[in-house]
């Protein structure tokens, strides 16, 4: 029921530390320590919501909703903040927020039953809509000392306050996943809903829960990319929802689900950073930069699914062939 | 051929464009209910939509989905800028077509060949394809097309109806009886309903879901065309909102998401309605930032539409059924 025993390394491991050790020759300036704590700072955000989407992803769906919660948070927490709302209040709030979009996603999914496309497709557009209302069509700037503190302090040795929140998130999670039914649950209901329909499994409850954290993760994403450039930026999240699924895929969570989990995704989040900080040391240009990591995605994202194609072949063809 | 279901459905979305149009117009007789506007919006800019919007619906009905039609739109229309602008109609549209159905053949081949799932091979190639536009367009603009390429758009081979509408209207019409009337057409909602039980009853899907991403293509390059001619220059910004517009008219005029039923008809009911929303939200002085709320609701609100209507079918079926059996 529960996964004893020692967390699993996936391969994806090595493959991020062989492309660093390749970004050090590369690049002289890249090899440092405050290099190093950098491209985990900037892995924060990412790697946050991105542990929403490992679950969506799991259940072999997809929650494309996740950057605009994001926005929603960042741009909620500015504009409260300037509005003098005490600290405490915003951050329930916008947490409340993910609850909310997280709920509405569960439930048109799970009880109504619709596709999770199109609903998360509407969720998505409804909240980029909101975040750029409420924004008034620009970035918000602001000041709050809870926000900097989280976004920007750090320990004596460089290492940033965020690291250490985002490592205790992603272990809650990891814990969730190994250690409860419901992270149990959804390796069944992705590697086949029928049978786990079929098996007593309470998928709806299932599939609810998954966008309900995918919900609640995103929106402490926006909290902390607010805090990290004291802005409300209403299109922040946009490249995220994307980002995000590489990174879940490369990770080694696969479209079809069923398998992988948020220790790849850690890993996939870190090589998609450790790219683009090598390519910028490298001196190539920003936008060179997004065609050169969209490239790689997308072709890694179709290796991905051309090996899984290859994998369920054979395995039927395992089953439909007299095996001797 | 078309059932009472689909008919009803059609009508359905009909009734609510008309209850739009009606509201408009009590809000804002004045602005909305000329014969002016509603023949720029109607007439003039809708073709648009409507044009991207088939290529969408023909993709949906497939059970599958194309985010790139607007972004292979803007790079043909950049790739045969120059030659129109030089008078070579010929070249210009072989250059158009080679664009659209290149990019559509890629879109085909990614999701029947190697089996991507439709959203993500087409979001890379949208990615690719305005990456290319980008680079392509270099922050040139590209304007002063001969007048008789404008009257492409602009001009009234039938008095009254603006050649855009002319070509809407013969495309809707080949469409039309290509997909209701052609065994190949069936084969769209064929793969739609069933994808496994078509291609093991004989039929070629493969073939069948890459064509329906080409023409998909085809008709981005033309609606690309079509806007040299309309603005006169080649500008990106005419990528604008119409991906989600198309997936909103799509779904709001009646063809579902699982794809399988659904006709052009529906998806022109449906573009009428998004494009009505919009001119409606510029009439009314709605701050442009809250467009994408409404098209977003309108796609929630057609999600739950298309729930109620099936339920509302099965009890009717059933009441049928019941009354079957008591007679």
């Amino acid at each position: 029921m529960i996964k004893k025993g020692k967390i699993k390394i996936p391969g994806i491991a090595l493959f991020v530390i062989v492309l660093y050790i390749l970004f050090c020759f590369i690049a002289q300036s890249f090899f440092s320590w405050y290099n190093f704590v950098l491209i985990l700072r900037n892995s924060c955000t990412l790697l946050i919501v991105s542990l929403g989407m490992t679950w969506s992803i799991l259940i072999a769906q997809t929650d494309l909703s996740v950057g605009s919660v994001m926005s929603m948070g960042a741009v909620m927490s500015a504009v409260m903040s300037n509005a003098g709302i005490p600290t405490v209040v915003i951050v329930i709030c916008v947490l409340a927020m993910g609850v909310g979009v997280g709920s509405l996603n569960g439930i048109l999914i799970s009880k109504f039953k619709f596709d999770f496309w199109v609903t998360t497709f509407s969720t998505m557009s409804i909240f980029a809509g909101l975040a750029l209302v409420i924004a008034n069509g620009a970035t918000v700037g602001f000041e709050n000392k809870f926000y900097d503190f989280i976004g920007n302090a750090t320990l004596p040795g460089g290492i940033y306050w965020l690291i250490i929140i985002t490592a205790l998130i992603s272990g809650i999670c990891i814990y969730v996943e190994r250690n409860t039914e419901f992270g149990f649950n959804m390796f069944s209901v992705g590697g086949c809903e029928s049978a786990a329909i079929d098996s007593g499994i309470n998928v709806a409850k299932n599939q609810f829960l998954v966008y309900l954290f995918s919900g609640i993760l995103s929106s402490i994403s926006g909290i902390l990319v607010a805090g990290m450039s004291n802005a409300g930026a209403p299109t922040v999240g946009v490249d995220y929802t994307f980002t995000a699924m590489a990174a879940v895929v490369i990770g080694g969570t696969p479209f079809i689900g069923g398998k992988g989990g948020i220790v790849g995704t850690i890993f996939g989040t870190l090589l998609l950073r450790i790219l683009t900080s090598g390519l910028s040391m490298m001196g190539i240009a920003p936008t060179w930069q997004k065609a050169i990591t969209g490239v790689i995605i997308v072709s890694l994202i179709v290796v991905d699914v051309v090996n899984e194609n290859r994998v369920v072949k054979n395995g039927l063809r395992r089953i439909y062939t007299d095996a001797e | 051929m078309q059932n009472k279901k689909q008919i009803i459905n059609l009508a359905s979305r009909f009734l609510i464009l008309l209850i739009l149009c009606v509201v408009m117009s009590f809000l804002r007789p004045d602005a909305f209910l000329t014969a002016n506007n509603l023949r720029q919006v109607l007439l003039e800019q809708a073709p648009f939509t409507i044009l991207i919007s088939f290529g969408m619906s023909l993709c949906i009905i497939s059970h599958g989905i194309d985010i790139s039609l607007s972004s292979t739109m803007v790079l043909s229309a950049y790739l045969s800028a120059n030659a129109f602008l030089n008078g070579k109609y010929f070249l210009g549209a072989l250059i158009a077509i080679a664009v659209g159905g290149g990019f559509g053949a890629l879109n085909g081949i990614l999701i029947s060949k190697i089996k991507v799932p439709a959203f993500i091979a087409t979001y890379s190639v949208d990615f690719i394809a305005l990456g290319l536009a980008y680079v392509i367009c270099d922050g040139k603009y590209i304007y002063g097309f001969p007048d008789s390429f404008r009257a492409l758009v602009t001009g009234e081979l039938i008095p009254g109806l603006p050649n855009i509408a002319l070509v809407t209207i013969v495309v809707f019409v080949i469409l039309y009886v290509l997909t209701r009337f052609t065994n190949y057409g069936r084969g769209f909602y064929s793969i739609g309903h069933n994808a496994t039980a078509t291609k093991l009853s004989g039929i070629k899907a493969d073939g069948i879901v890459c064509s329906v991403y080409i023409i998909g293509g085809l008709l981005a390059a033309l609606t690309g065309v079509l806007y040299l001619a309309r603005l006169n220059s080649a500008d990106p910004s005419i990528r604008g909102t119409l991906t989600m517009d198309s997936l909103a008219a799509s779904l709001i005029g009646g063809i579902p998401f699982s794809g399988g039923t659904g006709t052009l008809a529906n998806t022109i009911a449906g573009a009428f309605i998004i494009v009505v929303i919009r001119n409606g939200m510029n009439i009314l002085n709605v701050p442009t930032t809250w467009n994408q709320v409404v098209v977003g609701v309108v796609i929630v609100f057609s999600l739950f539409y298309e729930a109620f209507m099936d339920k509302m079918f099965v009890r009717l079926a059933a009441k049928n059924k019941t009354k079957e059996q008591a007679a």
